[in-house]
């Protein structure tokens, strides 16, 4: 289906998307939104809508509803693979809830984002931005090296999991923390792998989540001169990099 | 603070059955949640992973309040 697609920038992702929707005059649920840019203050978005919404689409999703049940359908093996638009809105809608019973007022804005995966293949990313709450609690919903903000995403997803039996595994992102850590990862990661390089030996850096470790790879997987590998368990499972051998 | 450990704990389980009581000191809270026996597992988690997520979310709340904030689980 064709696609009409337009970039807006703006101070924050939910207001890029909110005058994008304004100028497309269409619905959030119509359309898909992916976030180009984000820094501090500004973000840049591409909002892509079908030209034309037509019933034949509706039908079909009616249908997907259906099959649902049936065990190892296409239908059901996509949906594994593909965050459906409903489980975005649910999974929405559970944040704003746990948000509302801890007294915080915030906005949250799905977005998704197309990425590879660990083989190459495409993936798509969930992501809740929340926006517009303060500094302090910001901070707190981060938490010590991002630990509480890690409890946060793992009970939305959990209770995502209880409603539609899926693991979508949305992510969350507050004050663009994951950027902001991503950059510092990637930093750590370069500095670390120059020090392999000039000393010629190993050295494992601090343990950190999969996701966290998930960079640290992804970094350094073009860099000739080292290698990277995970060793230990759970809580403590870290990276080491090594030189390469031969070296 | 107790509604979001309902809100939380109903998500997380298949009995409508939860009692929670809640005791306010000056500098924390201590909430007690009990639950039928058969879900209690559910609460806790493998290594008590969902505990641990359950008490990092009620400390956002409570450190708003500048307070500490306990969770037992009994079942």
């Amino acid at each position: 289906m064709a696609m009409q697609k337009i970039e807006v920038r703006a101070a924050t992702v939910a207001e890029a998307v909110a005058q994008a929707l304004d100028q497309l005059g269409r619905d959030e649920d119509e359309a898909l939104i992916e976030v180009l840019a984000q820094t501090a203050d500004s973000a840049l978005v591409r909002v892509s809508v079908p030209e034309e919404f037509d019933d034949e689409l509706e039908l079909d999703l009616d249908d997907a509803d259906d099959a649902v049940d049936a065990p190892d359908s296409a239908v059901s093996r996509r949906r594994r693979q593909l965050p459906t638009e409903e489980i975005i809105a649910q999974a929405r809608s559970i944040l704003e809830n746990l948000l509302q019973h801890m007294d915080i007022r915030g906005f949250v804005t799905p977005v998704v984002q197309a990425a590879e995966n660990r083989e190459g293949e495409p993936e798509q990313t969930v992501t809740l931005h929340i926006e517009g709450v303060d500094e302090e609690t910001t901070g707190l919903i981060i938490g010590r090296r991002g630990e509480t903000l890690r409890s946060l995403q793992y009970m939305l997803n959990l209770l995502i999991h209880r409603q539609s039996g899926h693991w979508p595994q949305v992510v969350i992102d507050i004050g663009q923390y994951r950027q902001r850590r991503q950059d510092s990862l990637e930093g750590l990661a370069h500095r670390m792998a120059e020090r392999v390089r000039q000393s010629g030996r190993a050295i494992p850096l601090e343990p950190m989540s999969a996701y966290e470790r998930r960079v640290i790879h992804m970094t350094l997987r073009n860099d000739d001169s080292v290698y990277t590998e995970s060793s230990g368990e759970g809580e403590n499972r870290k990276i080491v990099i090594f030189p390469a051998k031969g070296r | 603070m107790e509604e979001l450990l309902r809100y939380i704990v109903e998500g997380l389980i298949d009995s409508k059955d939860i009692t929670i009581s809640k005791r306010s000191g000056q500098h924390s809270i201590t909430l007690n949640l009990r639950v039928p026996p058969s879900e209690a597992g559910k609460v806790i988690g493998r290594n008590g992973r969902v505990v641990k997520a359950i008490r990092d979310v009620l400390a956002i709340m409570a450190a708003r309040q500048h307070k500490r904030v306990h969770l037992e689980v009994n079942s």
